[in-house]
């Protein structure tokens, strides 16, 4: 079998297990949260309430937008998903002792990983597009916002989400190859390495992947904490050419490297 | 792929596609209405060379909860502007007015150093709302105004101050102010629309500051050194101040007042020595302000930032605080304007 027939089989199996499976409850409280919080905020504007006040003055529709996205999906809801299911594909397989049905398949191993990770790509996907979506419909025309106005705003920032699920995808795949317990692993470099190093001044950002992410979100970013605050006095954000560019880098050579794990690491299962 | 991935892939897809496909629909209404997405269609007679252009969404601000605090603490003197308005055009700003576009063109002036006093500037501001066309004509014939005919258009002309002023009418529902030639311009384009004429949306560094306006209730965007130049700033502060090309103020205005003022330097270093200047009349500003309330909460709102060479500040202002600073309230002969409270005599208990 072909590299790529085999890739498209292990997504078309995948796909199935994941949407399934007990995470998926996980996903859609994370991407079903902010759709409620959206329905809340339009009941209340439509009952004559303006839910968002800053002192005294009602926030437009696409500011609350942009803050959500900013702070439940680009720091929360993407992260958090590419971790859970990124660490997953090859530690699910180890966890389960199913690992052998894979690899006794005439399939390249790496095609299991790249397989598995389109089929991350395609799940979470199509959870948190559509949610952003509703999300955007319900909120943007509170308070004097126009969908129509703001329209290109959401294709970036689905766009946008669309490429921080793939690039975290990408990067816990490669943690989830190489480490016993991924999760835990890529839970501490999301809160831990990513948060410190955003507001370390210096070069040490450029190891994140949230400085490029950040880079490209089309809303100003919410002062919403002290960290939020230093992180703005820091800021040096780099050109959407060179995020792009730096994604793509960091989204291909991840893949590359735990393609190349899986083909060559022993995995021994407990017994 | 099972039945039920199948439904739930196709049920993902079809909640995505109708939200875009939605998006999409109004987008290119609003495009195709506004010529500017996001932008009043009144954009589409602003030109590419425009110095100054400015927007206000007059219907919100009548609206608004910030007029009806302000309107028992507003001096009936102060409606000045509106009364203006209608002795020139029979038009009723508050009833009548959903909307204002204004542009003005760039100085053209030879040389301003030799200019007794500054040129009238040649601006024209087009009024968006529902107009009654025979009221308005007959307001200035009463006022000793003329009227000619541009392509089947009526344009009411008077003379005000020395200066000819002209209002052309387009439809039922926009007057357009100004100078006769920039009127007629405007009528023209509203028959043969924008076409081959570069309109405001050409101009990349003009709309990279108006679509960051989009949704305001009002704002204006600017080149600096007209902007200055219209000010009369003193040449030892625009010496001062580093290099700058464009300004944008913008404001929402309901329950209070949230507004942001962006300035474009002309590069980075410029940007930093603009910021250090701010930060440092901010400071002055909290110094000055110390001890009084409504002065404290504006200016712990203020927020500096910005990158490259991009400057931002923005600050909030409550109701209560626009009820102190209104006009009318710092007037040694009224009394406390009564529903509001008198900063002489002591808070009450809470």
């Amino acid at each position: 079998m072909s590299f790529s027939n085999a890739v498209l089989r292990v997504f078309d199996i995948s796909l199935g297990q994941m949407l399934w499976s007990r995470r998926t409850v996980f996903m859609g409280l994370a991407t079903g949260a902010p759709v409620a919080i959206a329905v809340l905020v339009r009941v209340l504007h439509e009952m004559g309430l303006s839910s968002f006040r800053v002192n005294g003055a009602p926030v437009p529709g696409p500011v609350i937008f942009g803050g959500m996205i900013w702070l439940l999906y680009l720091r929360f809801v993407v992260p958090v998903l590419g971790a859970f299911y990124g660490t997953s594909l090859m530690s699910d397989e180890v966890e389960d002792r199913t690992i052998t049905y894979l690899f006794t398949r005439p399939v390249p191993r790496g095609a299991v990983i790249i397989g598995k990770y389109l089929a991350y790509l395609a799940c979470t996907a199509m959870v948190v597009l559509p949610s952003v979506t509703a999300v955007y419909l319900l909120i943007t025309p509170v308070s004097g916002g126009s969908i129509g106005g703001t329209f290109p705003q959401l294709v970036s920032d689905l766009g946008l989400l669309a490429l921080g699920l793939a690039v975290y995808g990408a990067v816990f795949a490669l943690v989830g190859a190489l480490v016993p317990r991924p999760l835990v692993a890529g839970l501490i470099l999301i809160f831990g390495w990513e948060q410190i190093a955003l507001v370390v001044p210096g070069y040490l950002r450029r190891f994140t992947v949230a400085h490029y992410l950040q880079a490209l979100v089309p809303h100003a970013m919410p002062q919403d904490d002290t960290v939020a605050a230093i992180q703005s006095l820091f800021a040096d954000p780099p050109s959407a050419m060179s995020s792009l560019t730096s994604l793509a880098v960091i989204s291909l050579a991840a893949l590359w490297l735990a393609a190349r794990t899986v083909e060559r690491k022993e995995y021994v299962l407990d017994q | 792929m099972t039945k039920r991935t199948r439904y739930f892939v196709l049920g993902a897809v079809a909640v995505l596609l109708v939200g875009l496909g939605g998006g999409l629909i109004a987008y290119l209404a609003y495009t195709r209405a506004g010529g500017v997405a996001g932008m009043p269609p009144e954009m589409r007679y602003v030109p590419v060379d425009a110095a100054l252009v400015a927007y206000a969404d007059v219907r919100a601000v009548m609206d608004s909860d910030v007029r009806r605090a302000l309107m028992g603490s507003i001096d009936p003197e102060s409606r000045k502007g509106r009364q203006m308005m209608n002795d020139f055009g029979g038009v009723d700003v508050e009833k009548q007015v959903n909307r204002i576009v204004a542009y003005v063109e760039p100085n053209v002036a030879a040389d301003p150093q030799t200019q007794a006093k500054p040129e009238m500037p040649r601006a024209l501001v087009l009024v968006q709302g529902s107009f009654e066309p025979a009221r308005i004509e007959a307001f200035v014939r009463e006022h000793a105004g003329t009227i000619e005919e541009y392509k089947g258009q009526k344009i009411l002309l008077r003379t005000d101050e020395g200066h000819d002023l002209a209002v052309g009418l387009i439809g039922s529902d926009l007057i357009v102010l100004g100078q006769k030639d920039l009127v007629r311009r405007a009528i023209d384009m509203s028959e043969a629309g924008s076409g081959n004429v570069k309109t405001i949306s050409d101009n990349p560094a003009m709309m990279t500051l108006i679509r960051d306006n989009a949704g305001s209730t009002a704002w204006a965007v600017g080149r600096f050194d007209e902007i200055s130049r219209r000010l009369s700033l003193p040449s030892g502060v625009t010496g001062k101040v580093p290099p700058i090309r464009l300004v944008s103020a913008k404001a929402n205005i309901n329950g209070g007042i949230r507004a942001a003022i962006r300035a474009e330097a002309a590069d980075k270093a410029a940007a930093d020595q603009l910021r250090d200047v701010v930060r440092a009349f901010i400071s002055l500003g909290r110094l000055q302000g110390g001890g009084k309330q409504e002065f404290d909460t504006v200016m712990k709102s203020v927020e500096l930032s910005g990158t490259d060479a991009t400057v931002r500040l923005s600050f909030a202002v409550s109701p209560e605080t626009l009820r102190v600073i209104a006009p009318g309230r710092g007037r040694g002969d009224r009394g406390p304007v009564p529903g509001t409270p008198n900063p002489e005599s002591p808070a009450p208990p809470r």
